[in-house]
């Protein structure tokens, strides 16, 4: 037994330091597969994940007038709203009546009228209601309706951030 | 609303509200080289916007009478156009241009809306007015 | 760590045998360009294989901007190819790809034609592969009409007029690949689907036979 150990070490090949034929070819063939690989996926990733890395992305929300300039008198904003959806691009203009309630919280209806799509004007005739010009339809200052259309003024939806109110999208209304 | 906006089928429910019609003149004579004849329709629907956009529920427009040759005889055939329009029922007319030198007098028509002497289009207040005082006569 | 990752694995599931099955076998010498440089034609199959799998990924990251419809197919691909980052090499690796496989595949067909490659006990290998060239046309050309711009209509007029002209059953060729009697909204949907689904697979399907064949009957032998 004792012999056969002895024979074993000394024939074992010298140590060296270096690296082996094997470990060599090895590091060089997946260098190289780790290349075309990377090379050839990387772009496709990058085209992927795109939506994560674009600057953060315009907010639906609009900027349109300082908080403190609202009062409980409804006053007529209006703002763009530019929205670019991949190759879609669209820019409308909209108007808001904004106001304050009681309690003193903004809101912002749409003038826009539900009877036959006039757009509604505040207190043309001194009722402090919204008066539309082509049927006398009448909407309370929370956009209930009063006479003509069967239902209250959209509202839009509202967002105080340091001082200045945004506007977003058109909402069923929740006040009246 | 545009005239080709109104289906046969909601004409009925539609007629009671809809008592206004709006007659676009274009007032254009044939010299025009097609970009020119671009801008001025370009200007007419900016001016148009004002009246049918937040009027829409009262308001409708019909086809655009494009071609207008000295006075006399256009005259005559716009006046015979409103007085058409109204037997079949619009109690108010109005004509729309954007051009300053065909305004004329047109009995049949209740109200114009055309650019002021100096060539200015009118504003939008100036002509919110105007409709108003027009339906509230 | 990656080691230890796969130990693990392996002592569970044994899956050495698995990849030494594919992957460990011997390069014979007449087909090794260490030894005989003139053997690198042995080496377009691979390449054929190697586009064709960048065709199939870059294909899949465009369908994530690209939409079949005759309004928006231009603009989808206008947009992927100016405004997206990487955009133009994604399409271009995707384009230009698609003449390089056939360039490839062309050589490789030259290399087993001139190498004899394709006699007994190898025929059925060669109608596989020409069925794969078959299916790689058939990619071209319902690819080609996919960006929807005047070049892609117009060839594909002139493909399907050609097929049409086919006897008897020209006509029905024709409005099958028409999906109606114009080249439109029907045929850019019927193309993308044929495009992205169904020849995809008859190639995937093919190129596995084409490899399962290979392994059973070794490289032929040298000249």
């Amino acid at each position: 037994m004792s012999n056969h150990e002895h024979q074993d070490s000394k024939h074992q090949p010298v140590q060296r330091k270096e690296m082996s034929r094997r470990q060599f070819l090895s590091y060089t063939l997946g260098g190289t597969t780790a290349f075309m690989v990377g090379g050839t996926v990387l772009p496709m990733v990058r085209f992927a994940v795109d939506p994560l890395l674009a600057k953060g992305g315009e907010s639906t929300l609009v900027k349109v007038i300082e908080e403190s300039k609202v009062t409980a008198e409804p006053q007529e904003v209006k703002f763009k709203v530019r929205q670019v959806d991949g190759w879609y691009k669209s820019e409308t203009e909209k108007v808001a009546w904004i106001s304050r309630d009681a309690s003193g919280a903004i809101f912002a209806l749409s003038p826009v009228c539900k009877h036959l799509g006039c757009t509604v004007f505040w207190n043309t005739h001194g009722r402090n209601e919204y008066d539309c010009p082509c049927h006398d339809a009448r909407y309370s200052r929370d956009g209930k309706n009063i006479t003509v259309a069967n239902l209250p003024l959209d509202e839009y939806v509202v967002e105080i951030q340091d001082g200045f109110v945004y506007l977003g999208g058109i909402i069923a209304n929740t006040r009246a | 609303m545009k005239f080709s906006e109104i289906e046969a089928e909601q004409w009925d429910e539609l007629k009671p509200y809809v008592d206004t019609c709006l007659l676009p003149i274009t007032g254009l004579d044939g010299t025009e080289t097609p970009s020119e004849a671009t801008n001025y329709l370009e200007q007419l629907r900016d001016v148009m916007d004002l009246v049918e956009i937040p009027y829409r529920g009262r308001i409708v427009t019909y086809p655009a009478y494009h071609y207008v040759y000295g006075n006399e005889g256009s005259q005559q055939a716009i006046a015979r156009c409103c007085a058409n329009l109204k037997s079949q029922g619009y109690k108010y007319i109005i004509l729309i241009t954007s051009k300053s030198d065909i305004m004329f007098q047109i009995n049949e028509a209740d109200l114009w809306i055309a650019p002021t002497e100096d060539g200015n289009l009118p504003s939008d207040v100036e002509i919110s007015r105007k409709i108003r005082e027009l339906w509230h006569s | 760590m990656f080691k230890k990752v796969y130990n693990w694995i392996d002592e569970r599931l044994d899956i050495t045998p698995l990849w030494r099955d594919v992957a460990d076998h011997e390069v014979p010498e007449h087909v090794n360009p260490a030894h005989h440089f003139s053997a690198f034609v042995y080496c377009f199959g691979g390449l054929t294989f190697f586009i064709t799998v960048i065709q199939i990924l870059s294909g899949m990251f465009l369908t994530m901007y690209y939409v079949p419809d005759i309004i928006h197919a231009y603009a989808s691909v206008d947009y992927l190819q100016h405004q997206i980052p990487f955009g133009k090499i994604v399409r271009g690796m995707h384009h230009f790809g698609a003449s390089l496989v056939i360039v490839m595949m062309f050589l490789h067909t030259l290399r087993v034609f001139f190498t004899g490659s394709y006699k007994a006990p190898r025929e059925m290998n060669w109608v596989v592969g020409m069925l794969i060239f078959f299916i790689m046309l058939g990619l071209g050309f319902t690819g080609y009409l996919l960006p929807w711009d005047n070049k892609a209509y117009y060839a594909t007029k002139v493909g399907v007029e050609i097929a049409a002209s086919v006897p008897y059953i020209g006509e029905y060729i024709a409005s099958f690949l028409y999906g109606g009697d114009i080249v439109g909204a029907q045929t850019l949907t019927r193309f993308f689907a044929i495009h992205v689904f169904f020849l995809p697979g008859a190639l995937i399907a093919m190129l596995a036979a084409h490899f399962i064949m290979i392994r059973r009957q070794g490289i032929s032998g040298p000249l």
